[in-house]
């Protein structure tokens, strides 16, 4: 099943060998083969929940491995920490970045490695003096003394690679690094890398965007389902072989798709403001409509979510349902419009853990169910039952806990409470996230459902190809504001990214 | 997991009744059993209200100086000659209002409810003592002491409301979906929030009934003790507290069941009779408590992935 096709390679900086591990007795990973050569820039592509991540967290010793072996340099380790991989030279440039933002850009460099004076103090000279010198050399146009609160995303990830370089890595991961940054801080994260291959350094890429993946990588190795399906010399392939083995099937399969002629307008929301993060959005939703809603992280789609199901209180504009005018202050109006959110953070706010199956399903509905305030069990069994039918729940039982299903059968568990409340207008904010493949399409197949039911439905998603294959309409939003629409004849994955990059003066964290 | 934790709590019971009578058989008798329940009346009838508010997340440390507030305002009420039972509903009542006010308290300001109730139990205590002076109330009128000494059935009053309250409290929170709501408030208040629950009613509802129970608690109390002390009821919590770390009510919330509580709480006066008749001494009994408190609290930080 493995095929090397990446001819000769340069001297091999790390090496992961035959790495298999098991969650709860559940296989994530298995048999993983992954060699990085120096200066090479190695993509590692698949679905979420394939076990990318999982396989950099036993990299980078957050998770120990179950089998199998690390070799950075030849040389067998072990990492405990992701402190110990770092001071073994493997750096990991996270997806969200966690910099001590009330301190200064070279604290931040030098933190937990704080150069002394003589005395045993920190010695502040000098490291603001090493980090300009190396922000210098890196050509990175930041300010060393300024704080990183006042930095944007993309100058973050830059002093983190700074950071990396500084403590001579050998190997940088990067996590979907321009998932929230322009496209030109793309430009200067991709110099960057090059200056790392330059220096042999061995990169690890991870991300969903097959047109960057094509630009930097050298070589592409592929997981499905935990298992390593291939690593190829980027030139021997395209994006529809990639995206085959990424998914193992024909795109048009993973998005069942039902056509359904759309009815009057359900909801209404004109000048829709919280704050400064949803800023004067107009948008309409049909009935047996699906409304994508694309962006980039914190672009404010699940903040205009939250607004209007009354988690926030809206600061400005007008909310109509069904024609009439209405004031949402709190979820539980929303709800008594039929209205129903599931929200992006299933454990957060989504799920009652320590609650069981039933009480979880019932949650929102036990007013409507019991009108008289007095419960009775067999009938919310019935329920229950009927609603993990229909859904596809795998659990022992009604009465089993929730935090013992798996992530794709929790969130079926979140949609099923909210079908049972019995909504109109169902919004849906990152439904496939943490969701292996085989839910992801039963969540797809009952979203078709929903709108032949006569439902309005929309999703937020970050996953350009999963919103292109459900939606019957697209909105982008960026900064807060809705930036464009899309047809789902005019669907194009450029389009929308191209949409999605549209800040206010081009761009909210300049560079320069 | 619910029908586990009720055969362990039972079977720690039965042990430590069939131990205690190898002791003491005259301790272990229907009678005797029946005045431990007399006992525990007052503790028990607070422990309904703790029960509640720890499953709905909270916590209520000013319950025994609800306990006190309300049995000085009652005793001075009939001193100045309001009728018994008028006296006691109004009683009960005030323990409701300042129930709801901790309610309101802890929803409002964001600081763990252990110290704001720690503080309103201050303000309270205060309060009490502000009716007489400092002073206890005794002289209270023959109605009450005939209530204590009334039964039905055999069995006194006391332990007739001791048992109402506990199968209200029962019924309440687990066959009314307010229970449920309490439960999902306790287990996660954001998750319940945005399944519609008016989380900050639902709280208000909680503490409201730990001061209600609180208040009937202190009428017993009143009725027992012919008089009422501001000093009152010091200390109740940690038994109250006590007896949910034995029957596995959780401290964090949404976990557990009244009846186990309540079971914890006999499981702890039982050992209590048992330590006296071995004459240990009450500050080794007092070492003790705080022992199975933390015992039990460990356990319960432990227990959290189930």
């Amino acid at each position: 099943m493995i095929e090397e096709r990446g001819g000769p390679v340069s001297e091999t900086v790390l090496e992961m060998k035959g790495i298999s591990k098991a969650f709860s007795g559940v296989g994530v990973l298995e048999e993983i083969h992954l060699q990085v050569a120096k200066g090479e820039v190695h993509a590692l592509m698949g679905e979420n929940g394939a076990g990318k991540s999982t396989l950099m967290k036993i990299l980078l010793g957050i998770h120990p491995a179950d089998r199998g072996e690390i070799l950075l340099e030849g040389r067998r380790i072990v990492n405990r920490s992701p402190r110990e991989a770092m001071d073994k030279g493997i750096a990991m440039i996270h997806q969200e970045l966690h910099p001590v933002l009330d301190m200064t850009v070279w604290e931040n460099v030098f933190l937990g490695r704080e150069i002394r004076t003589r005395f045993g103090l920190a010695d502040k000279k000098a490291m603001a003096r090493e980090c300009g010198r190396l922000f210098t050399q890196l050509d990175v146009p930041v300010d060393p003394g300024a704080r990183m609160r006042d930095l944007g995303v993309a100058q973050c990830q830059l002093v983190e690679i700074v950071k990396a370089v500084s403590l001579s890595a050998k190997v940088v991961v990067m996590d979907e690094p321009t998932s929230a940054i322009t496209d030109r801080e793309v430009e200067i994260l991709f110099q960057q890398i090059a200056r790392l291959k330059a220096q042999g350094v061995g990169v690890i890429y991870i991300s969903h965007k097959m047109e960057e993946i094509f630009r930097i990588a050298d070589r592409i190795t592929v997981l499905r389902d935990g298992r390593h399906m291939g690593t190829d010399s980027a030139a021997d392939l395209d994006n529809d072989r990639l995206i085959r083995r990424m998914v193992g099937r024909e795109i048009r399969e993973v998005f069942p798709k039902e056509t359904v002629v759309p009815g009057e307008v359900v909801l209404e929301v004109r000048g829709l403001c919280w704050g400064r993060k949803v800023r004067d959005v107009d948008l309409s939703l049909r009935k047996g409509e699906i409304l994508g809603i694309a962006g980039l992280v914190g672009a404010g789609r699940s903040e205009l979510a939250q607004t209007l199901f009354g988690i926030h209180k809206p600061t400005g504009g007008s909310v109509h349902v069904h024609g009439k005018p209405v004031r949402i202050q709190r979820p539980g109006d929303a709800i008594a419009l039929k209205m129903a959110l599931v929200t992006e953070d299933r454990k957060g706010s989504g799920l009652n853990l320590k609650g069981t199956v039933q009480e979880n399903i019932t949650l929102a509905s036990l007013d409507r169910l019991f009108p008289r305030g007095i419960l009775d069990g067999s009938r919310e069994g019935d329920v229950v039952s009927k609603s993990m039918e229909k859904l596809k729940v795998k659990a022992a039982s009604p009465k089993a806990p929730v935090d013992s299903l798996s992530g794709g059968n929790q969130q079926k568990v979140v949609l099923a409470k909210w079908l049972l409340a019995g909504p109109e207008i169902i919004v849906l904010d990152e439904p496939t996230r943490g969701v292996d493949v085989g839910a992801k399409r039963d969540i797809y197949l009952l979203l078709g459902e929903l709108v032949k039911a006569g439902k309005a439905v929309i999703v937020i998603s970050s996953e350009i190809p999963e919103i292109m294959g459900i939606a019957d309409r697209i909105l982008v939003m960026a900064a807060g504001r809705v930036t464009g629409e899309v047809a789902r004849k005019d669907f194009n994955q450029e389009r929308i990214l191209g949409y999605a990059a549209q800040f206010e003066g081009g761009g909210s964290s300049g560079t320069g | 997991m619910g029908k586990k934790n009720s055969w362990a709590v039972l079977a720690i019971l039965a042990l430590e009744l069939l131990a205690l009578r190898l002791l003491a058989p005259y301790l272990v008798t229907g009678p005797a059993l029946v005045s431990m329940g007399r006992q525990l009346a007052v503790t028990g009838v607070v422990a309904v209200g703790m029960g509640i508010i720890l499953l709905g997340g909270g916590m209520d440390l000013s319950l025994g100086a609800i306990v006190a507030l309300t049995g000085m305002v009652a005793a001075e009420l009939m001193a100045q000659g309001v009728p018994v039972l008028p006296a006691a509903a109004l009683c009960v009542l005030l323990g409701l209002l300042l129930g709801w006010i901790n309610g309101m308290v802890t929803a409002k300001v964001r600081i763990h409810p252990f110290i704001l109730t720690m503080a309103l139990g201050v303000v309270y205590r205060g309060l009490g003592k502000m009716v007489h002076k400092g002073m206890p109330i005794y002289n209270l009128p023959e109605a009450l002491h005939r209530f204590d000494r009334g039964t039905f059935l055999e069995i006194p009053w006391t332990v007739w409301i001791f048992l109402l309250c506990v199968g209200l409290g029962t019924f309440l929170l687990s066959k009314t979906y307010l229970g449920k709501y309490i439960y999902a408030l306790g287990a996660d208040g954001k998750a319940a929030r945005l399944a519609g629950v008016d989380t900050v009613r639902v709280q208000w509802i909680v503490y409201g009934l730990g001061g209600f129970f609180a208040g009937v608690a202190s009428m017993l109390l009143l009725s027992r003790v012919g008089s009422a002390q501001p000093g009152a009821a010091t200390g109740v919590e940690l038994d109250v507290l006590v007896g949910a770390a034995l029957g596995g009510v959780s401290f964090k919330g949404g976990r557990g069941l009244l009846l186990h509580m309540i079971l914890g709480i006999f499981i702890l006066e039982v050992l209590g009779n048992a330590l006296l008749l071995l004459s240990v001494g009450e500050y080794y009994r007092n070492l003790l408590k705080g022992a199975i408190l933390l015992g039990a609290l460990a356990l319960d930080s432990a227990n959290k992935e189930e």
